[in-house]
């Protein structure tokens, strides 16, 4: 999932403080995961304001509105009457969201949440990135655990000098990739394919080569 | 002008602060009109939300009456409540609302005493802060 966080509120508040008319749009896929910005944030958000606007003297109309996914139009253009009601959308959607919707409209979408990583659940209330999105995955190569993502020095031939009792150089509390794929190469009974170097990698797949469109010619109409 | 009469709601545990409510008024106390007492399985089911709720919907306090931390029939609820309870004073600070307004009491079904004592300086002290929203009470007096 994309993982994302709340901007501080006081950023927020400044960022809607030209508008008295708003919609805070909530997304319940990735975000209402890791917490962030599904139906329940959004109302939270959409009563934090309230409340210090209100209190600051200076009263604003919340509109409140949760989408399935804000990445897709169509569940974003099935709100459409509600956009003409306000002078803005807070959109508490990842980054993919914020532009998605903003594309469709006239108006100011202004996003609520900054965007973390990709990332899986590690424990309740812990996400931990898992994914740099490199377009050349090789977690076949390294026991599905990616040094792009989880080595701080992404290095595909790995362990640096850094490694030491298992964690990086980088952060203590971190594991090192690298002595995770070890161990796990080692279980697998897989070792021998560390002994393969890897050359440079080419960094075109990934976000080095500019902005990245897919597109499924099969699936069009 | 009338003296100001804090408007509070209070989140109660059906096993513990419930009881204790009914407790504190069978053994005389007597609960302002103001205060507004919610039932709710467990406070570790509330949620940041229902608390925000009850401040834009009128509310001048909110409190939160659950079990003693060890002595939750779910064991984790009143750890959950807590937890909820220190997120929302940290909102409530950022947002420029005092986080007086937000009280969390551990009380037993026994301990009507204790919550009575609990509840009168919760409005002692909410009316000498005020009305969250002095605008609203001026509309509160004129209806």
């Amino acid at each position: 999932m994309i993982v994302a966080e709340q901007k501080p509120i006081e950023e927020v508040l400044k960022s809607i403080e030209p508008f008295d008319k708003i919609l805070v749009l909530g997304c319940n896929t990735c975000v209402a995961v890791c917490m962030a910005g599904g139906e329940k944030e959004a109302g939270i958000l959409a009563s934090m304001i309230r409340l210090a606007r209100e209190k600051a003297g200076k009263l604003v109309d919340v509109l409140e509105k949760t989408v399935e996914r804000q990445c897709d139009d169509e569940f974003l253009l099935a709100e459409k009457e509600l956009y003409d009601k306000v002078e803005a959308v807070l959109s508490t959607a990842c980054g993919v969201g914020v532009q998605q919707l903003s594309a469709l409209l006239q108006i100011p979408v202004l996003p609520a949440l900054n965007t973390k990583f990709m990332g899986g659940t590690k424990d309740h209330g812990t996400w931990s990135e898992r994914c740099s999105g490199c377009g050349d995955c090789v977690l076949e190569l390294t026991g599905g655990i990616c040094p792009v993502s989880r080595c701080a020095k992404t290095l595909l031939n790995g362990p640096c000098g850094g490694s030491a009792d298992g964690k990086c150089e980088v952060n203590p509390d971190t594991d090192c990739a690298w002595q995770l794929i070890i161990d796990r190469m080692t279980a697998l009974e897989r070792l021998d394919k560390l002994l393969e170097i890897q050359p440079a990698k080419n960094w075109k797949t990934a976000r080095d080569g500019g902005p990245r469109t897919q597109t499924r010619e099969d699936v069009k109409l | 002008m009338a003296e100001f009469s804090p408007r509070i709601t209070l989140f109660c545990c059906e096993s513990c602060g419930f009881p204790a409510a009914e407790r504190a008024v069978k053994q005389g106390y007597s609960l302002s009109p103001e205060c507004r007492l919610i039932k709710i399985p467990c406070t570790g089911k509330l949620d940041v939300l229902y608390i925000l709720k009850a401040f834009e919907a009128g509310s001048d306090g909110v409190a939160i009456a659950g079990c003693p931390e060890d002595a939750c029939r779910y064991e984790t609820g009143s750890l959950r409540a807590k937890n909820k309870f220190d997120k929302t004073r940290a909102i409530l600070e950022k947002i420029g609302i005092e986080p007086e307004r937000i009280k969390r009491w551990q009380v037993s079904s026994s301990m009507g005493e204790k919550f009575s004592r609990l509840l009168s300086a919760m409005e002692e002290e909410l009316a000498n802060l005020g009305p969250l929203f002095p605008d609203r009470l001026k509309k509160r007096g004129d209806n």
